[in-house]
This record gives C-alpha cells, sequence and structure tokens, in this order.
C-alpha cells in the first residue's frame, strides 16, 4: 500500500518537476526582454560600451519601458552600445553605484535622485556644465529652467540633467465625494475644507480612511511650505523648529488622532489602498499618476495640495536625472553625453512621460501630438500642467546632506507614529542636524 | 577514536586541509582583520583615502543612542526567537512523533515548507498578509493593527515571520533527535509511568538535551546575524523600532558610508558573538556530558 | 507499540477512559490540523493569489475563488518581463557548484582534522570555529573588495567562491569520522589501505546520510540567497532567482501586481517545493540517520 502511493508521488512530483521545467525553458528560449541580446549589430570593434544603472520609483513595469527606449538608442547609433541595468531605488541605485567605484567598475551614466553627496565627495561626477559649453548656443531653450535647480550648485556647477520629474499633488476619489455629499469638482484646497471633508467622508463610511498622507521628508516639507514655512533658511541653515513646520506636522497629526487621516511611508503603498477605494484622498507624487490612471476603475481626479488656512499651495519638486560618472576616458564621457541627449530629446522625453506621468525637460515635448492627445484621454495629466508655475525645490544642503535627512525623517516618524511631543522632537532635530552643517 | 598513527611529521594531513585554509584565510579570516583594521579609521565614501582615529569609532558609538537601541531589538530578536524556535521545535516535535496525530505528513510538510522559500518570497507575502487594510492577519483578528508601520508592532511583525520560517529546520532536527532514542529506555519509561507528559520530561528532553544544545547555537548565531527580513520589510522602521544591529551595521557602514565606523560595530559585535560561543560550549561541555 | 499494550493493561476503567482517550486524540488531531492550515497560509494565498487579476487582489483579498482565472495569463506577462531561465540557469550552477566544492573541500578537511594529529591542529580548527560565527553576509564589504580585486564582480563564480569552504560541513563530518569505530579503521589498515583510499571507499559511504542531510541544507541556502548575490552582480546575465525575484516583486509591488509577483513566487519555488514532497520521507532520514550530535 506504501509502495503504489510512493509510486504515485514519484510521478506527480515527476510531471510537476518537468511541467516547471518545461515553463522554464520556454521562457529561457523566448527573448525575455534582455537588451544585451540586442545587438546584432556590425561589431566593427569600435563600439563605445557604456553601462547604465536605472532605478525605478514610483510606478510599476517601466523597467520594461525603460530598456526598449535603451533598445532603441543602441539601434539607432552603431557606434555606442548601452547596457542598462535595473538597481532598485534611488538609494539602492546610489548604493550600487558607490560600491561599483569603490571597485574600479564604475557605471557611465546614471538615473539617479538628487541626494549627490556621496557622489560629490569623492569627486566622482562629470560637472555637465562643460559639456554644455560644448553645444550649440541654443542648446538649453528648449528645456525647462525649473528642474535644472535640483541639480545645480554654487560656483556654476550643474552635476545632472533633469529627466523624469514629479511633483507633490492631492489625488481623490470623486465617486465616493459624491456618495458623500461632497461636490466632486470642489476638492478641499485649505486645512479647514481638509478637516471639514475628511469628517463627512469618516460620517459617510467609518471604515474608509478619508485621508491619507507620507510622514517623510519630501511631502511633509511640500505641506510645510504650503503654509507659509518650510524647513531650512539657507544651504547652511536648517529650519527644522520654525513654527508653520510645527504647526502642520500638528495639525496632521490632529487628524491622524481624531481617526481622520494615516500616515504611510510607502508612497505605493497608498496608491495601492487609493486604487482599492479604501482610502478616499491621498497626497502623493505626480509620479504615480501612470499607475492610477491605469488602474482606477473609478471617477478620480487631483488638485494641488491643500494650503494652510490663507496661505498659498506649494508643489514640492521631486524626481531624477542623469548624471555621468567621471572616472572614464574622453571617449567614453563623449558618449554619455550623445546618450544623456537622446533621453533627454522631446521625442523620448515624452514617451516617458506618457508612460510613466512624470513631468519631462522639454518644452516642446508638451506640444506634441502624442501628449496632447493624451491630455485630451486623460484630463488628470492636463491638470498637473497647473503645478509647474507652483513647483519650488526641496532643500539642500552644502554637506551631510544625508545626516540631515535621516535627522530630519526620525523626528517625523517620533512625531506622526510615536505620539512624541512635537515642538520639543522637531526643537531637538533641529540642534542636531544643525550640528552636522556646523563641523 | 581512532587516531592515525603516522611518522612523528608528515606534509599528509596538511595537503588535506590546505584548500579549506586558503579559502577561511582569504573569505573569513582576512576579512575580518580588515574589518578590525578599518575600524580604526575613519574614510572617505569609497575608502580610497582613510585616517587613524584610534577609538574615535568606538566612543562615537557608545554615545549614539540609536545603536544602543538597536543592540536592544537585536536582543530581543535574538532571544524571542531562540526560545520560540526551541519552544515550538520540541513542541512539534513531540506531536509529529506521537502515535496519536494522524495527520502527521500533513502537519510536517507545512511546518518545513517555509524554511525551503526564498527570503525575499516570505518576505514579500507577509508584507501583503501585514497590510492594515486588506491583508488576511487584519481580517482575520477582525482588528485594524498597523504591523509594519508602527513602533509597537514593526519588530514582532518581523519576529513573527523570522520563527515561521526558521521553525521547521529546529523542528526537524529536535524529530530526528527524538527518533534517535533508543527504544528501550521507552519501554523502560513505559513501565515507569502510563502518564505520556510526564514520561516527556522524564526521558525525552534530558535525552534531548545533546541535540537541544546544537540547535540552540545554530539558532542563536544565525538570529544574531540575521537582516535579510529587516532589509526588505521594514528597513528598520519606523524610526529604528524594528532595526537590529546587523542592519545598522550595514545602514552606517555601506548606505552612509561610514566605513570605519561600521567596522568598528562589526568588530564588538564579533567579539560579543565569540565571546558567547566560548562560555556557551565551556559550559555546555560540561553539562551535557553523559552519554559517552 | 509496546507502549500501547501496556496502556491496556494499567487500564482499570475501560469504556470511561477508552473514551476520554477518543475525546483527547480528537482534541490535539483538531489543534493539529489548525495549525496545520495556519502554517500553510501565506502558501494558499501565494496559489490563491497568482490566479487572480490586479483588482480582484485590491477589492477582495479574501476571496478564494478568483473571479476570473488569471494564472495563465498572469504567468505569461512574469515570463515576458525578465529572462527567468537564465535565472534558473544561474542558480543552478552556484548552487551545484558550491556543493561541489564545499563537499571537496571539508570531507577531506574533516578527516584530516578526525584522524591525524598534527602540530598546530588546534589553530586551524580555530579557524573553523571563527567561520562559523562569522557569516559571509557580516564580511560584505570586505569580501565584495576581495572578489572584485580578483576580477570576479559580476560573475557566478564569484558569487559562489566565499561559500565554497563551510565550516558547519567540517564539523559536521569530523563527527562523523569521529564515529566510525576504530576496529575498523585498524583492521583496514591492516589489509593494507591507505589513509586517501580509506577515506574514499570507506569513510565516505559510511557517513553518506550526513553527507545528504548536509548537502539538502547547502543547496536550499544557495537557491535562496539574496544579499552576497545582488551585491556581487549587476548584469541581467548573471542574476540568480532570489535577485530577479526580489527585483520583479520591487517593481510590481509600487505598481500593486500582487497576481504578478506571486506567480514569479511560484515559478522560482516550484522545483524546491516538489522536490520537497517528493524526498521529504528521506530528508527525515537522513537526518535520523546521522544523529547530529
Amino acid at each position: 500500500m506504501k509502495k503504489s502511493s510512493l509510486e504515485k508521488n514519484r510521478r506527480f512530483s515527476l510531471l510537476s518537476t518537468l511541467l516547471s521545467l518545461t515553463l522554464v525553458f520556454l521562457a529561457g528560449c523566448g527573448d525575455g526582454n534582455s537588451v544585451d541580446s540586442s545587438t546584432k549589430s556590425p561589431s566593427d570593434g569600435k563600439a563605445v560600451e557604456l553601462v547604465y544603472y536605472f532605478p525605478t520609483q514610483t510606478s510599476g513595469p517601466l523597467a520594461v519601458a525603460m530598456e526598449e527606449i535603451v533598445k532603441e538608442f543602441n539601434a539607432a547609433n552603431t557606434g555606442v552600445r548601452v547596457t542598462a541595468t535595473f538597481t532598485g531605488n534611488y538609494d539602492e541605485t546610489m548604493q550600487k553605484t558607490l560600491t561599483a567605484i569603490s571597485g574600479g567598475n564604475a557605471p557611465n551614466v546614471v538615473l539617479s535622485g538628487y541626494s549627490l553627496s556621496n557622489l560629490l565627495s569623492i569627486d566622482a561626477l562629470v560637472d555637465l556644465n562643460t559639456l554644455i559649453a560644448k553645444e550649440p548656443k541654443d542648446f538649453l531653450d528648449d528645456y525647462i529652467p525649473g528642474f535644472f535647480t535640483l541639480f545645480e550648485y554654487p560656483g556654476d556647477l550643474l552635476y545632472g540633467m533633469p529627466f523624469q520629474h514629479s511633483g507633490t499633488i492631492m489625488y481623490y476619489n470623486k465617486d465616493i465625494f459624491k456618495a458623500a455629499g461632497l461636490d466632486p469638482e470642489n476638492p478641499p484646497a485649505s486645512w479647514s475644507e481638509l478637516k471639514a471633508a475628511t469628517e463627512v467622508i469618516k460620517a459617510h463610511d467609518a471604515s474608509l480612511i478619508p485621508f491619507e498622507f507620507m510622514g517623510d521628508n519630501w511631502m511633509t516639507e511640500a505641506l510645510a511650505l504650503s503654509n507659509g514655512g518650510g524647513v531650512h533658511q539657507d544651504m547652511d541653515t536648517m529650519s527644522l523648529d520654525n513654527p508653520e513646520l510645527i504647526e502642520t506636522v500638528s495639525f496632521f497629526k490632529g487628524l491622524m488622532d481624531s481617526g481622520l487621516a494615516e500616515d504611510n511611508t510607502s508612497y505605493g503603498g497608498a496608491a495601492e489602498n487609493f486604487l482599492a477605494e479604501t482610502t478616499a484622498i491621498m497626497t502623493n507624487s505626480s509620479g504615480s499618476l501612470g499607475n492610477v490612471s491605469k488602474t482606477a476603475t473609478f471617477d478620480w481626479g487631483i488638485a494641488k495640495l491643500p494650503a494652510g488656512d490663507g496661505k498659498d499651495p506649494v508643489a514640492l519638486l521631486g524626481g531624477g536625472g542623469f548624471i555621468i560618472i567621471g572616472e572614464h576616458p574622453q571617449e567614453k564621457i563623449d558618449a554619455s553625453w550623445e546618450f544623456v541627449k537622446y533621453m533627454t530629446s522631446p521625442e523620448v522625453s515624452a514617451k516617458w512621460m506618457l508612460a510613466s506621468g512624470y513631468f519631462g525637460p522639454r518644452q516642446s515635448a508638451y506640444e506634441l501630438p502624442e501628449m496632447k492627445a493624451m491630455y485630451e484621454e486623460k484630463p488628470q495629466f492636463a491638470t498637473t500642467l497647473e503645478l509647474l508655475p507652483i513647483l519650488r525645490s526641496p532643500f539642500m544642503v552644502t554637506s551631510h546632506f544625508a545626516e540631515v535627512s535621516n535627522t530630519f525623517k526620525l523626528a517625523l516618524d517620533e512625531s506622526y507614529l510615536n505620539n512624541a511631543d512635537i515642538t520639543a522632537t522637531l526643537q531637538k532635530a533641529q540642534k542636531e542636524a544643525q550640528a552636522f552643517l556646523d563641523k | 577514536m581512532s587516531r592515525g598513527s603516522l611518522a612523528k611529521w608528515s606534509v599528509k594531513p596538511y595537503l588535506y586541509i590546505l584548500p579549506m585554509v586558503v579559502i577561511f584565510g582569504v573569505f573569513s579570516v582576512y576579512p575580518m582583520l580588515r574589518t578590525v583594521f578599518l575600524s580604526f579609521m575613519e574614510t572617505n565614501a569609497i575608502a580610497t583615502q582613510m585616517q587613524f582615529v584610534g577609538l574615535g569609532n568606538y566612543s562615537d558609538m557608545t554615545s549614539d543612542r540609536h545603536f544602543w537601541r538597536v543592540v536592544g531589538n537585536t536582543a530581543i530578536y535574538g532571544f524571542s526567537q531562540v526560545i520560540l524556535t526551541l519552544g515550538l521545535g520540541l513542541l512539534f516535535a513531540a506531536v509529529a512523533n506521537s502515535n496519536m496525530v494522524k495527520f502527521r505528513t500533513l502537519f510536517r510538510l507545512s511546518a518545513f515548507y517555509p524554511y525551503v522559500l526564498p527570503i525575499a518570497v516570505a518576505a514579500m507575502v507577509w508584507i501583503y498578509l501585514y497590510n492594515p487594510s486588506r491583508g488576511a492577519i487584519n481580517l482575520l483578528l477582525d482588528h485594524r493593527i498597523q504591523w509594519l508601520n508602527s513602533y509597537e508592532y514593526a519588530l514582532i511583525a518581523l519576529i513573527i515571520v523570522s520563527v515561521w520560517k526558521s521553525l521547521g529546520f529546529s523542528f526537524l532536527l529536535i524529530l530526528a533527535g527524538m527518533q534517535n532514542i533508543s527504544k528501550e529506555y521507552y519501554e523502560a519509561a513505559a513501565l515507569e509511568t502510563n502518564n505520556h507528559v510526564k514520561r516527556y520530561f522524564m526521558l525525552t528532553l534530558p535525552m534531548l538535551m545533546p541535540t537541544l544544545f546544537v540547535v540552540c547555537l545554530l539558532c542563536v548565531t544565525s538570529s544574531f546575524q540575521s537582516m535579510d527580513l529587516v532589509a526588505i520589510m521594514t528597513q528598520g522602521g519606523p524610526g529604528h523600532s524594528s532595526n537590529v544591529l546587523m542592519y545598522y551595521i550595514y545602514q552606517e557602514g555601506i548606505i552612509n558610508r561610514r566605513l570605519g565606523y561600521g567596522s568598528a560595530m562589526s568588530t564588538i559585535f564579533l567579539l560579543v558573538l565569540v565571546a558567547f560561543t566560548i562560555v556557551y560550549l565551556k559550559f555546555g561541555e560540561r553539562r551535557v556530558e553523559y552519554e559517552r | 507499540m509496546s507502549a500501547k499494550a501496556t496502556n491496556v493493561d494499567w487500564d482499570k476503567s475501560g469504556a470511561a477512559a477508552k473514551r476520554k482517550k477518543i475525546a483527547a486524540t480528537v482534541i490535539v488531531n483538531a489543534i493539529i490540523l489548525v495549525v496545520s492550515l495556519l502554517f500553510l497560509l501565506p502558501l494558499v494565498w501565494i496559489i490563491i493569489t497568482s490566479m487572480k487579476d490586479q483588482m480582484d487582489v485590491l477589492k477582495q483579498p479574501l476571496a478564494i475563488i478568483p473571479s476570473e482565472f488569471m494564472f495563465v495569463e498572469n504567468m505569461k506577462e512574469v515570463l515576458r518581463r525578465a529572462p527567468w531561465g537564465v535565472f534558473y540557469k544561474n542558480t543552478i550552477i552556484v548552487a551545484v557548484g558550491v556543493l561541489v566544492a564545499q563537499l571537496c573541500i571539508s570531507i577531506p578537511a574533516a578527516y584530516a582534522f578526525a584522524s591525524f594529529k598534527f602540530k598546530f591542529m588546534s589553530f586551524f580548527y580555530l579557524f573553523v570555529l571563527a567561520r562559523l560565527l562569522v557569516s559571509p553576509e557580516s564580511l560584505l564589504l570586505p569580501n565584495y573588495l576581495t572578489i572584485n580585486g580578483l576580477n570576479l564582480y559580476n560573475t557566478l563564480l564569484g558569487i559562489a567562491l566565499p561559500s565554497i569552504a563551510s565550516a558547519i560541513a567540517i564539523i559536521i563530518f569530523r563527527g562523523a569520522f569521529l564515529e566510525i569505530p576504530a576496529a575498523l579503521k585498524d583492521s583496514a589498515r591492516i589489509d593494507g589501505c591507505g589513509d586517501f583510499r580509506y577515506m574514499l571507499v570507506i569513510g565516505i559511504p559510511t557517513i553518506k546520510s550526513r553527507i545528504i542531510a548536509f548537502s539538502i541544507t547547502s543547496l536550499v541556502y544557495q537557491w535562496d540567497n539574496y544579499f552576497w548575490p545582488m551585491v556581487i552582480t549587476e548584469s541581467v546575465q548573471k542574476r540568480t532567482l532570489a535577485v530577479g525575484m526580489a527585483y520583479f516583486g520591487i517593481q510590481a509591488e509600487s505598481a500593486s501586481e500582487w497576481g504578478l509577483t506571486m506567480a514569479a513566487a511560484i515559478l522560482v519555488v516550484l522545483p524546491l517545493l516538489v522536490a520537497f514532497v517528493f524526498f521529504q520521507r528521506q530528508l527525515v532520514d537522513s537526518f535520523v540517520t546521522s544523529g547530529i550530535k
């Protein structure tokens, strides 16, 4: 008896193993999107090989879109061959880059966030102004100037080329608004309106989270700026204990305590809650537009972040751009620059904007027919254009950016999630952060 | 015990251990020495320039409140894991070994399969199970707990996953140990008492001591060094409440590029582990030595 | 077994005690069943979710029957997005390669520690214990620099190299060799059998079950290992399953594509699970006969 069941066991497991192996070999035979296999190009041996690291930050299957764009570049430029490698999120990408540099395997181009102090401290980046200087006089005309602020440093240094940018915005579920009796075309614009709206929604359906926000540095700075405050005074002085910031954190903590809001540290997680319709209003990045618009099955809209009563809303700039690593022969640096120019061209820029919902750096891209068509089809994307005038750069300091950011983030976690005394916590954080800068 | 009788001095044994010595030397001993060396330095972001700072990193460590927090977390994490894994392992093994139970194979399979899952898969599944709005855990408990996003529960959430994942292996080792206990002992015990539970404490448990000893050691050393779950699920957050020493070293050393500081913490950690193991082995040798 | 026979002998009040026993059995079995199901919950969830469409996952998380059976579509998308065949190939090469190397290195070393007496023996054994305490993860950066210095960055050999000496293997095998009765060894020597031949022909087969037990743990570890391969490789062509899975999950999770992530999980885990179900009897037996002490 035991023997025959063992036999059956064997046969079954053998079959399933065979099945899974077959699946695997089918997968292996298929192209599987490997960029490396894309080059049957005339290898006259002269092709310059470039390594390009890229992350995806907010929206999902963009890695596939990125690899396809790179494939097209390789096909159109037989003198250069770029190998694109997905490397996690912005932080992990930075890690991989630093590790690679320390090991002598530095990549050539990296799509990076704007926190560059580690790379700057080891002098690893090419000043792009030197490359732009070799271009025709009107080269920068078509680029939107505001995005460059993320990568500009004192002394007329530019270390990154803008590529994908986002602003802080608010998403809201129009269907829930209608059901709760709120006007779906009139989202809350001030804190009092926000509070009122969340109360209405909570009364309408207690199982919903009326408002979800991110208690992280970026979003908090955006909310503080929209309250007439901020987090720093200048590149050498932080101001984590200014009254408007304290007021901001206190207000949103107050909403949390009343059960009207929740702090979610994950942008993707909040988007998921929004899509599952368990959250009615959320703050998030405009970079999540692609994901939300693809998946939402309900009527929704976006708006500027709510501002403190009597103040003006601000959209905080975020996103990433291309940096070029300097530790390479000039030929590779020039080839990298060609690649970067291609990636920031209007056509590619438009393609990426369509796929991701990010802002692209080229003004003419916004005029292209495919973009206009998208704005027609997806009015929410068109609304993001209203953000451009109110975009502001996030805080930047001359040194110890990581330590200062970490100090700020910890203080926020303590305040929002651990019921710490907000004023005392932020004051302590200010002292610690300033100590780093004064070193 | 048989020892070969060789000529007074021979190359032979050294040949046998040569590959091992080389690999261990290059990939264990040398990195450890290098870590200790780095702990007295302050370096730039890629360790190409360094400056001797003596005990500077160590004194930074003692005044770093996050370090102490993390050490506390690691102790909690390590000890809960060991206690739970051993305790539940013993319980499960007893169950799987008993004739009363009908679902033995199912039970064995369900307890052991988590060991086989890649940590990335396990982490991702549990991230979803812990989702406050839609995760199965909260839905089953009918209570909205912020598992991974709260100071109170984040560490507990990680411990649960860790125990779920490693239980199977310990359970198997203990079960094997149990089945190794010769039948004669059982028969003798059966003459003394009818009570299963009593028999367990009188006979099974003491005879399992050697096995438990080894399992415990493996458990402690591996749990104190594990950080995959933290890395994927919480990154130590919120605010270091679920952070463990190994991941904190990774954050400070590799993410924040304070390589000297990270090395100092690694060195201290290593010393503690060594001390613990020596004490444990010495202590254990005396207590467990009754079979031979 | 004999225990049962004793039970009946001692049984004074026949029927009542029997009923108590049945009740106890039922209760214990019920608890066992519940515990098993709880442990299986994640696996069940993986399987069910992989069959669901994205909106299904979001709207009806507890539903057991998916509204649309999407497994094939999900799997197709998963296969489209990454070269899993390459990942499989790399993982198998690394896992098997590491295991073979581990056995080739640790068996002779263990034999030496068990059978010879030589100068600095304790010193070298200290190497082994030191290794036990410090996992490769703890030595991430120094090992990275070493492997890189050997020009093995982004290679499968680079992934494998630090792991090929296993302290646990040496400790276990040494213990096993020590248990071989002296008489066996002496009689082999009388027959003119040299050390090396003895080790190969007699020693290894005798400790076979321990070798198998160890091999299983080693293979599983290498299959699932994430951190080190992630750090030491960069290109898609050199990625292993664990890293590919993690990256896939990161991307898919940010777009809440849980169906895809779980389908990928099944793809990665299926051979292990199948092998486990198939071999679980042998697995337990090998641990039992090895009598790990």
